[in-house]
């Protein structure tokens, strides 16, 4: 595939995953600070996103697989995943947690339980979304282009 | 001037008005270092202007005049000795370190230039520099593609036609009125409208019956008509304020020295015009945070490391020097005295930041105004997901100045951060010059 072939494909796919609401204009702010001083930023970023909400997520299914859940607890953990989650722009994760810490405050562990696999789901779907663009992005790099900007038109 | 072959020479003219009297010695040391460091920061300045506009080495004229009390003829071959000291007869109303000159000299020389003054007793005195500047930026990458236009010029367009009435009571080359009667006079009686009033501290604070009688005034007067007062201080000190005001009526402080960028930032924040950062003459809006942020260190402290990124990266972006924590105990450890942060962005969300844990914060009993943390400097800003509950009474209840949302919001981001002007000049380190020569410098 040409390198024309490659960008248009990557506008499109970046442009569904705005569409979609997995991304918000948060992850454009993110786009907008990687420079030649800072080439790697969002993939960084995005990386330390997946890792640091990986163990998170652990810390949440075994808080609330114990005796007596600790909603305090399981707050505080979502509420750092819906911190981490809004400041690079993935926007479903959020969302999902915004509704998971509704049901911790009414220590609801039967929707907190849902709530889990709700985000989880997002979670890795998010991964995935991400990994494609990456991979879209390197595969242009390679070819010798360059990344087109994200055009912000209605979305 | 041209770039083609010959040495460029520059002439530039600063006017300063000398300081006011001092009460003890440490305020007269720091103005001697704030004086010299402003002279620093404005050779500095020049020097990157230039550079990017000449290729050739240039030579610099610099002539600096006030309206002090002068130098006594009998004592002018001495000035530039270390430790001398013009003594004034009777009233000892000046002290000094007497080495101020002695490194202005030196720093001179280094630059391959020469120092020399004229001086009138009472009228006051005119020191004049040369220096020779080698272009030293050709290749850097730094110096592509950066607009000059920008650099010199931030004046936007939104002040044109509007009026200020300057009172001071030296005597100076502009039109200036010397007292607080005579500038309600000029507000009162003129025919076009007065929209801001520039005051020299120590006038306002001469006569606080007389200050409160004219504020009074102000506030009388329609809204619409009232003009903006502004209080022009030199340091934190003589202020004695704790912190820029942003209640509509109450005077604010901008600290001197004045610098183009700084003042269009204070007054746009304060006149409420320019609240949009798209500023008029095509300056983009990071460019008018780059202004403000840049070469400004700054702690960034929040629990949560892909935040910390996020805002470490932002902050950057736009100049500043950035450090990151992780939590409310090891800022405080950060903040010790004799730190040199201009900002604190706080995460008040952290676990252990919430009603009695805010102990941790600045300001927290009103007796003891940012006791724990030396805050001299520093301006803190609360940084909450919550913006809906977040109001200003609840963050200065707890010593902050501000707050902004996260992850950051631009506009909202150059609102709070221009406080940083209303209250505190550059930090001393920023672009002097001194504090990267060697100690050996000092010798003899």
């Amino acid at each position: 595939m040409e390198v024309g072939q490659m960008q248009r494909r990557l506008v499109e796919f970046t442009k569904s995953l705005f569409m979609e609401g997995f991304l918000d204009g948060q992850f454009l702010q993110l786009q907008q600070l990687q420079d030649e001083s800072n080439p790697d930023f969002v993939v960084e970023v995005v990386s330390l996103f997946f890792q640091d909400s990986e163990k998170l997520l652990n810390d949440l299914t075994s808080a609330l697989e114990q005796q007596n859940v600790d909603f305090k607890k399981v707050d505080a953990h979502v509420h750092q995943l819906k911190g981490s989650s809004s400041s690079i722009g993935a926007q479903r994760v959020k969302n999902a947690c915004v509704v998971f810490r509704s049901f911790c405050e009414e220590q609801n562990l039967e929707g907190c339980m849902r709530c889990l696999q709700q985000v989880k789901q997002e979670f890795y779907l998010a991964k995935n979304k991400f990994e494609t663009l990456f991979t879209l992005e390197q595969q242009i790099l390679a070819a010798g282009g360059s990344i087109p900007a994200t055009e912000i038109t209605s979305f | 001037m041209n770039s083609a072959g010959s040495p460029n020479v520059v002439l530039l003219c600063v006017l300063l008005f000398y300081p006011p009297v001092f009460s003890t010695i440490a305020d007269k040391i720091d103005q001697d270092r704030e004086f010299l460091y402003s002279l620093c920061a404005l050779f500095s300045y020049y020097n990157n202007l230039f550079q990017q506009l000449f290729s050739n080495p240039i030579n610099l004229i610099i002539s600096v005049e006030d309206t002090g009390i002068g130098i006594p003829p009998e004592t002018q071959s001495r000035v530039f000795t270390p430790f001398m000291q013009v003594r004034p007869s009777i009233s000892r109303t000046h002290e000094g370190t007497g080495i101020g000159l002695s490194i202005s000299k030196c720093l001179v020389g280094l630059m391959n230039g020469e120092i020399g003054f004229v001086s009138i007793p009472q009228v006051g005195s005119t020191f004049t520099f040369t220096a020779v500047f080698n272009d030293a930026c050709s290749t850097s990458k730094k110096c592509k593609g950066q607009q000059v236009k920008g650099q010199g010029d931030s004046g936007t367009s939104e002040f044109h036609g509007m009026k200020a009435v300057v009172v001071d009571t030296r005597p100076v080359r502009a039109n200036v009125v010397a007292d607080l009667n005579q500038c309600f006079h000029t507000i009162q009686s003129g025919n076009c409208r007065i929209d801001m009033v520039l005051l020299e501290w120590e006038i306002w604070d001469k006569d606080s019956g007389l200050s409160a009688i004219f504020l009074d005034k102000l506030r009388d007067m329609k809204p619409r008509v009232s003009p903006r007062l502004f209080l022009l201080s030199n340091s934190i000190s003589s202020s004695g304020m704790s912190g820029a005001t942003t209640d509509a009526t109450g005077p604010s402080v901008i600290m001197k020295p004045l610098r183009a960028s700084m003042l269009v930032a204070s007054l746009q924040r304060v006149m409420g015009v320019g609240n949009r950062i798209s500023c008029s003459n095509g300056e983009s809006p990071s460019l008018s945070l780059r202004n403000l942020l840049r070469g400004r260190k700054i702690l960034v402290v929040d629990d949560n490391k892909v935040n910390l990124r996020v805002a470490e990266g932002a902050l950057r972006k736009y100049g500043a020097d950035v450090v990151c924590t992780d939590s409310g105990e090891k800022a405080i450890d950060l903040l010790r005295p004799l730190h040199d942060f201009d900002a604190c962005f706080m995460d008040i969300q952290m676990p252990g930041m919430d009603g009695p844990s805010k102990e941790f914060l600045p300001g927290q009993s009103s007796s003891e105004p940012r006791e724990n943390i030396s805050n001299f400097h520093l301006l803190i800003l609360a940084v909450t997901a919550d913006v809906i509950h977040a109001t200003h009474e609840e963050c200065t209840k707890y010593g902050m100045d501000g707050y902004v949302s996260k992850p950051f919001e631009a506009e909202q981001l150059f609102r709070e951060v221009s406080l940083l002007f209303l209250v505190t000049p550059l930090s001393n380190d920023v672009e002097c010059p001194l504090s990267s020569l060697p100690p050996s410098m000092f010798k003899g």
